[in-house]
C-alpha cells in the first residue's frame, strides 16, 4: 500500500530543510514592511502594459488612454482580489494537511507556507482596500468533490497550488521590474516574488514526487485524470484574468461581449503562452505534458 | 435556455444531445467548478443581472429548470 510517507523521496527532504532555513533566515514583518501613501498617483499605470488583457487585441483600439488608465488599475485590483481568494483557498487545503500522518515530510516548510501566504493575503487585501475601495467578490463555487484516491487528490491539490503559484509569480516578477509603475505596486510585487520563490521550489518538489508515485502506483483513468486537470486548470486560471468586474468598472461598455472579443483575438495566444511558459515547461519536464503528446 | 444548453453541449462535446430540463448537470459533471466562471459569466449577460454567489448555492445550478427559476425569470430580481 502507497503511503504519503514513502512518496515523499530524499529530493523532497532536501528541499525542506533549505527552504525551512531560507524561510527563517529571511524572515520580515510584513506589516513594518511597506509604505502606503495616501494614493496612487493620479495617471500612473498601475499593471505593465504587457500584462493587461487588452495588449495587442483589436479591442485597445477601443479604448481612450483614461479608459485604458483605468483598465489598468481593475485589473490590477482583480489580479490582487485573486490572489487573496486562491490563497483563502490554498490556506485550507494545506491546513487540512499539516502535522497529518503521511505528511510529517513536508510539515516543517507548511508552517512557513501558511504564515507567509496569511501575510501575503493580508498586504494583497490591503492595496485593494485602500486603493480600489474593495475586492472584487469570489467568482468561483464549491462543487461536491469527485471520489478520487488520496494520491491522485493530492496531486490535484498540489498541482493547483503551484499552477496558481506559477502564474502569479508571472506578474510578480514583471511588475517588480517595471520602472512605469509607482514604488508601491513595484513593492508589493517585488516581496511577493521573494517568498514564493521558495513556495515554488516547494510545491515543484511535492507534484514532482506524487507524479513520479501516480505514474508507477495510478490506473490509466486515474493518469487522464491528472492530465485532463491540469490542462483545464491552467486555460480556468488564464480565464479569470479576463474580468467582466474589471471591464465594467473601466467604464468599458457591454463588458461581456468586450471580454468575448479580447479573450477570442489572436493576439492572446502568444500572451497565454508567455504566462503559462514556466508551468508547461515543469509539467513536460516530469513527464505530464510529454505522455500527453505521445 | 437554447444558449445555456448550447454551451453545454459545447463544453461537453461527447454529449449528443441537448440536457433534459431535470437531468442533474452537476451530478453528470456536464459544468464543473473549473468552468464555472464562463458559466456565471454566461447567465449574468443573458438575465442582465449580477449573481452574488454569497446568496446561491451550487443546487441552484444543478438543472435547467432551476437555472431558469432562480436566474432568468423577469421577476427573479437581482441575487446582489
Amino acid at each position: 500500500m502507497t503511503t504519503n510517507a514513502t512518496i515523499w523521496d530524499d529530493e523532497v527532504a532536501i528541499a525542506v530543510t533549505r527552504l525551512t532555513a531560507a524561510a527563517e533566515s529571511e524572515y520580515y514583518n510584513p506589516y513594518q514592511t511597506f509604505e502606503w501613501p495616501e494614493s496612487i498617483p493620479e495617471g500612473a499605470l498601475w499593471m505593465s502594459e504587457d500584462l493587461v488583457t487588452v495588449h495587442g487585441t483589436a479591442a485597445a483600439a477601443e479604448l481612450d488612454r483614461e479608459q485604458y488608465l483605468a483598465l489598468s488599475k481593475w485589473e490590477s485590483i482583480n489580479f490582487y482580489s485573486l490572489n487573496v481568494h486562491g490563497i483563502r483557498e490554498l490556506m485550507q487545503e494545506v491546513v487540512q494537511r499539516i502535522h497529518t500522518p503521511g505528511f510529517e515530510i513536508p510539515t516543517p516548510f507548511f508552517h512557513h507556507f501558511l504564515g507567509e501566504e496569511n501575510e501575503h493575503m493580508w498586504f494583497f487585501a490591503e492595496f485593494c482596500l485602500r486603493y480600489g475601495g474593495k475586492l472584487f467578490a469570489n467568482r468561483a463555487m464549491t462543487f461536491p468533490k469527485e471520489q478520487h484516491s488520496a494520491l491522485l487528490d493530492n496531486f490535484i491539490v498540489f498541482s493547483r497550488i503551484l499552477i496558481f503559484e506559477q502564474i502569479v509569480d508571472h506578474f510578480n516578477s514583471r511588475m517588480a521590474a517595471d520602472a512605469a509603475l509607482p514604488e508601491t505596486i513595484r513593492a508589493i510585487n517585488r516581496v511577493h516574488h521573494q517568498d514564493e520563490s521558495r513556495h515554488i521550489a516547494f510545491g515543484a518538489q511535492l507534484v514532482r514526487a506524487l507524479w513520479l508515485r501516480l505514474r508507477t502506483d495510478g490506473d490509466d483513468k486515474e493518469i487522464a485524470v491528472a492530465r485532463q486537470y491540469v490542462e483545464k486548470y491552467i486555460a480556468s486560471s488564464l480565464q479569470q484574468l479576463y474580468s467582466v468586474d474589471a471591464y465594467r468598472n473601466a467604464g468599458i461598455p457591454d463588458p461581456f461581449a468586450f471580454r468575448s472579443r479580447v479573450l477570442a483575438d489572436p493576439s492572446r495566444s502568444a500572451a497565454h503562452d508567455a504566462v503559462t511558459a514556466r508551468t508547461d515547461a515543469f509539467y513536460r519536464r516530469i513527464g505530464l505534458f510529454d505522455q500527453a503528446a505521445a | 435556455m437554447k444558449r445555456i444548453a448550447e454551451w453545454i453541449q459545447t463544453k461537453n462535446p461527447e454529449l449528443d444531445r441537448e440536457p433534459s430540463p431535470t437531468e442533474d448537470l452537476i451530478e453528470a459533471r456536464l459544468i464543473d467548478s473549473l468552468d464555472f466562471l464562463e458559466f456565471i459569466y454566461l447567465l449574468e449577460d443573458l438575465s442582465g443581472r449580477p449573481i452574488d454567489l454569497q446568496e446561491v448555492s451550487v443546487d441552484d445550478f444543478r438543472t435547467l429548470e432551476r437555472i431558469a427559476h432562480r436566474f432568468l425569470r423577469p421577476e427573479a430580481g437581482t441575487t446582489s
